[in-house]
């Protein structure tokens, strides 16, 4: 019946766990725009690239939010009822990754508003998904496609 | 800290536009030129249903893309002769501007004779499914 292909067997995870990582992604966003322009602001940031770069390439579950989430919080609720595809959260890692390395640049260079603009946008992706479930990477991701492959073809 | 109020506010207008607009069954105009039609189907190897066809376009960075597709399989299962079937937007991207998707999924109902009758774009709700469905006999 379907026609999607995977090559590899895909890894899954605990939803739940990549909408608490959402929700820890974006006070520490919102700590940095509070905080910013500052010393603290930077270093907080350069944290959260850190973090967004593990998620990029070791995958949304390796992170340290997913481990707090592991050790903390899935022991008191429970196994997953249904579990979700690992890729576009990493996806998303990945676009909150290069928003983030963006603002730090900003910040060190000291273009103060291009930092919390970066910010700002990566804080609207982080909260997108932790309150509403939306994923903004997602959606980017099929505008893109559409205009990439129009232009080739 | 201006910045951080105006990022919340647009978020949460964003937010909630977003969602209100997910899972919405939409039904298209009649006669409309260069309408999805099912016959579209079978150059992308997608056999047609005798009751009705069922197409779900997905990306392979899709949060909503499985659980959307579990509904639909399991609202089509009570009906005779829908098929459901996932078309991958990578592997036919053309799609993507023939059939004008902004977002995945997006869930086209086709009726036996092949004519596009709803379209539902983003996460899709059991009774939006439903409603889609009936609208297919």
């Amino acid at each position: 019946m379907t026609t999607q292909t995977s090559t590899t067997q895909a890894k899954r995870i605990d939803p739940r766990g990549a909408r608490f990582g959402a929700g820890v992604t974006s006070l520490v966003l919102l700590v940095i725009l509070i905080l910013a322009p500052s010393v603290a602001a930077l270093a907080v940031l350069g944290w959260q690239v850190l973090v967004f770069a593990i998620g990029a390439i070791r995958g949304p579950a390796s992170g340290p939010y997913s481990l707090l989430y592991r050790k903390v919080v899935r022991p008191r609720i429970g196994p997953p009822s249904e579990t979700e595809d690992a890729a576009p959260p990493r996806f998303a890692q990945g676009v909150g990754l290069v928003f983030a390395a963006v603002g730090l640049l900003g910040f060190l260079l000291g273009a103060d508003v291009v930092g919390v603009v970066a910010v700002a946008f990566a804080l609207v992706a982080a909260l997108l998904n932790a309150v509403f479930g939306l994923c903004l990477g997602c959606k980017v991701y099929v505008l893109g496609l559409r205009v990439i492959r129009s232009r080739t073809a | 800290m201006i910045a951080v109020f105006v990022t919340l506010a647009l978020t949460l207008v964003l937010g909630t536009t977003l969602r209100l607009a997910q899972g919405r069954v939409r039904t298209p105009r009649a006669s409309s030129s260069g309408m999805p039609h099912a016959a579209d189907l079978r150059s992308m190897g997608l056999d047609p249903g005798d009751g009705g066809t069922v197409v779900e376009v997905t990306t392979a960075q899709c949060s909503d893309c499985e659980s959307t597709y579990r509904i639909l399989v399991d609202a089509a299962a009570g009906r005779s002769g829908v098929a459901v079937h996932q078309l991958s937007a990578e592997q036919f991207p053309a799609v993507l501007k023939t059939w004008n998707v902004l977002q995945a999924p997006t869930t086209f109902f086709f009726d036996p004779k092949g004519n596009l009758v709803a379209r539902v774009g983003g996460r899709a709700t059991r009774r939006g499914i439903e409603t889609a469905l009936e609208g297919l006999v």
